[in-house]
């Protein structure tokens, strides 16, 4: 009868035993299991587009940065908000921005002109300047791009600034069409 | 001396417990670790639908920018493929086709041939076209003019570089395909190139 008693004490705190084991194993796996579903595994990209010609000189109330996209093809992570034209990085990390723009011919036939593009963090620093050459004279429109990497925080933003420098006695320059394109690599 | 006995037992229980918990763990590794070498093996395109996703194409020889009368033409024929994972891009048609739906970057470099041409300036038209004849983007490249100086004693050499990247959403076996086209001076002197480099790769 004791020994009976005493095999069943040992079952029970062999089989105790194990169920704190198990249960505590179990807790570290979930709060491992946490951190797997961070942010650093998001998708993050857009492509917006300017599809309208517009005056690239003129502002029409837009300040001085690059504003009322009118097609957003993707915006993945949700960062691109088209009528300010402002990405807002959702999550830190190293990002590619590809810029297209479509010019047409302005003015200065004897003298080539540029346009060009400032991208600006969180509203007033100025990274980097492109200067976009357009070429003189040419028939409807001339392509321009650049493609830029950057290192981001989440919630820094990253707005355009243009400048369209005007020709002497020429006339205001045209956008006829444009695209801002991003993306997180890691 | 039962109370020792007591704790050890105990202990075993403890130390058993976790062994449980190894060996599933074990187990669902292990079938993930077979997926993935299913998945990256052998050429069915099927099989790279997760897989990373590349290509890089390349003509190297001189050939006119369009069809010599202004017309598009595809860009086809490709020398050299130097890369290729997932096997997504067709030399002999210049074809991209992507293998699953997801977000792709392609890149584009053109080496333009020195064009003499007095008159005027003129673009070497490069369009993205998705699958028969979408038209997604069309990039009107400069082209360098080269008017030679009365005292030019020997023509100079005027060749350079244009190019395009673009970030596309593209649904699985949508094809991408390049078409160019140049409208020639008075003169009857076409725009050549003397290579192309056409890239891409999916993002995810």
């Amino acid at each position: 009868m004791r020994s009976n008693k005493l095999s069943i004490k040992l079952i029970l705190i062999i089989v105790f035993g194990t169920a704190l084991s198990t249960h505590a194993q179990k807790t570290i796996t979930d709060i491992s299991k946490s951190n797997v579903t961070d942010q650093t595994g998001m998708k993050v990209a857009f492509s917006a587009k300017i599809t309208q010609p517009r005056n690239g000189t003129t502002s029409y109330g837009d300040g001085n940065l690059l504003r009322r996209f009118e097609k957003v093809e993707f915006n993945d992570g949700k960062g691109f908000e088209p009528t300010t034209g402002v990405f807002t990085t959702p999550v830190s990390g190293y990002y590619c921005f590809i810029f297209n723009i479509n010019l047409s011919n302005y003015g200065c036939y004897n003298f080539p002109l540029y346009y060009s593009v400032t991208l600006v963090r969180n509203g007033s620093q100025e990274i980097e300047t492109f200067f976009l050459n357009v070429e003189p004279g040419s028939e409807g429109f001339t392509s321009q791009g650049f493609t830029f990497f950057t290192q981001l925080n989440a919630k820094q933003t990253i707005s355009i600034k243009p400048n369209a420098p005007l020709c002497p006695g020429g006339r205001d320059n045209i956008v006829n069409s444009l695209s801002f394109s991003g993306f997180k690599i890691y | 001396m039962n109370t020792l006995k007591i704790f050890l037992i105990g202990m075993i229980g403890y130390i058993l417990g976790p062994w449980n918990q190894l060996n599933t763990n074990y187990t669902a590794n292990k079938v993930a670790d077979n997926a993935e070498i299913v998945n990256r093996s052998g050429n069915n395109s099927e099989s790279f639908i997760d897989g990373p996703c590349s290509f890089s194409a390349t003509i190297d020889e001189h050939r006119i920018a369009g069809d010599g009368k202004g017309n598009e033409v595809f860009l086809s024929r490709f020398n050299t493929v130097s890369n290729n994972i997932g096997n997504s891009f067709k030399a002999y048609t210049g074809t991209f086709q992507a293998p699953a739906d997801g977000v792709y970057h392609i890149s584009g470099s053109f080496l333009i041939d020195t064009y003499r041409c007095h008159l005027r300036p003129i673009t070497f038209n490069v369009s993205v076209i998705k699958n028969e004849n979408e038209r997604i983007e069309s990039f009107h490249l400069p082209i360098i003019r080269y008017v030679p100086l009365p005292n030019d004693s020997y023509p100079r050499d005027y060749t350079h570089n244009r190019k395009f990247d673009l970030l596309l959403q593209l649904k699985a076996n949508d094809a991408i395909r390049l078409k160019i086209q140049t409208k020639q001076c008075v003169e009857n002197l076409p725009v050549y190139f003397s290579k192309v480099i056409f890239s891409g790769y999916k993002i995810y």
